[in-house]
């Protein structure tokens, strides 16, 4: 094996999901930090997605692109996150709380060894609705540059 | 469809724009075209029908529009969140239509499909070599005439 990596390209969406639900954003949707999409219905939960009048708080992170470095055992890591409230300046204050959470945030080690160099807010704040619940959502771009591997 | 011609109003916001602007412009419209021809935005059946059909590239100097593109050749629309009027220098706008948006990011009931991004940045880190023949020849002129 000839390549820049030793061991699989270690994923950056846990630790985002573990900072954002550690963070004042958690605070703001008791945690409702999920990963891809949302919590879905279940016979005793009605699920994150609900309809006019039921509106629970929630986030949803998504991976956008994540290339390796063609050169260098890092990667550059760009992540949607939606930010889902009761109303437009519930979810405005969400997207708030991620800002305080991710943006500009510096050198840190993750349990797992992922070393993240650096995330900023690259984009996001406007108001919009979800198409199907109509539910109020802001979503927020981030990049985040890390490790590739585990930093030991 | 063919391409129009550019419009009264193009041709004359361009005029208050210097040759290096020009240029500089004109090799945006060529990046942000190799973005959208880079793109691969998820299709499904009924296909071309409802979905994301259509990108394209919108170029602003000083809040007024002097260049643009469209995949099918005509010109964008521009998004009501991208405000102008106030922006100084050179903006530009490179996308695709509704409901690329809903894509890219997902919603409540479909996941992500994001294509945007993962173009936006296989494409901007060859952005020197596609703004080139647009700009370099121009500049080359200019300096040419200086000296």
């Amino acid at each position: 094996m000839t390549g820049i990596l030793t061991a699989p390209m270690l994923p950056t969406i846990p630790a985002v999901i573990a900072e954002l639900r550690a963070g004042a954003t958690g605070a703001l949707v008791a945690n409702r930090v999920r990963g891809g999409e949302p919590a879905p219905r279940t016979d005793t939960d009605p699920g994150d997605a609900r309809g006019p009048g039921e509106y629970i708080a929630f986030v949803v992170v998504v991976g956008l692109d994540t290339p390796p470095h063609p050169r260098l055992p890092i990667q550059r890591s760009i992540i949607g996150v939606s930010c889902y409230g009761v109303t437009f300046q519930n979810a405005s204050a969400i997207f708030g709380a991620v800002v305080q959470d991710l943006h500009g945030e510096g050198e840190r080690v993750k349990s797992n060894g992922l070393g993240v160099y650096i995330s900023h807010i690259e984009g996001g704040g406007e108001q919009e609705t979800d198409p199907d619940t109509k539910q109020p959502v802001v979503r927020a771009t981030i990049r985040l540059r890390a490790t590739a591997q585990a930093v030991t | 469809m063919a391409a129009r011609g550019p419009s009264a109003r193009v041709v004359m916001n361009r005029r208050a724009m210097n040759e290096v602007e020009a240029a500089i412009a004109d090799g945006i419209v060529d990046l942000g075209r190799a973005v959208i021809e880079a793109g691969d935005p998820p299709d499904a059946a009924p296909y071309g029908q409802g979905l994301v059909t259509r990108g394209g590239v919108l170029v602003y100097y000083n809040g007024g529009k002097v260049a643009g593109w469209g995949e099918d050749g005509r010109q964008p629309k521009k998004p009501r969140s991208f405000k102008v009027a106030a922006m100084r220098g050179i903006t530009a706008a490179i996308g695709w239509g509704f409901p690329g948006r809903f894509q890219e990011f997902g919603t409540v009931h479909h996941g992500a499909q994001p294509f945007f991004v993962r173009a936006f940045n296989a494409v901007g880190r060859l952005s020197t070599q596609i703004m080139r023949p647009s700009v370099s020849a121009r500049l080359k002129r200019l300096a040419g005439g200086l000296g």
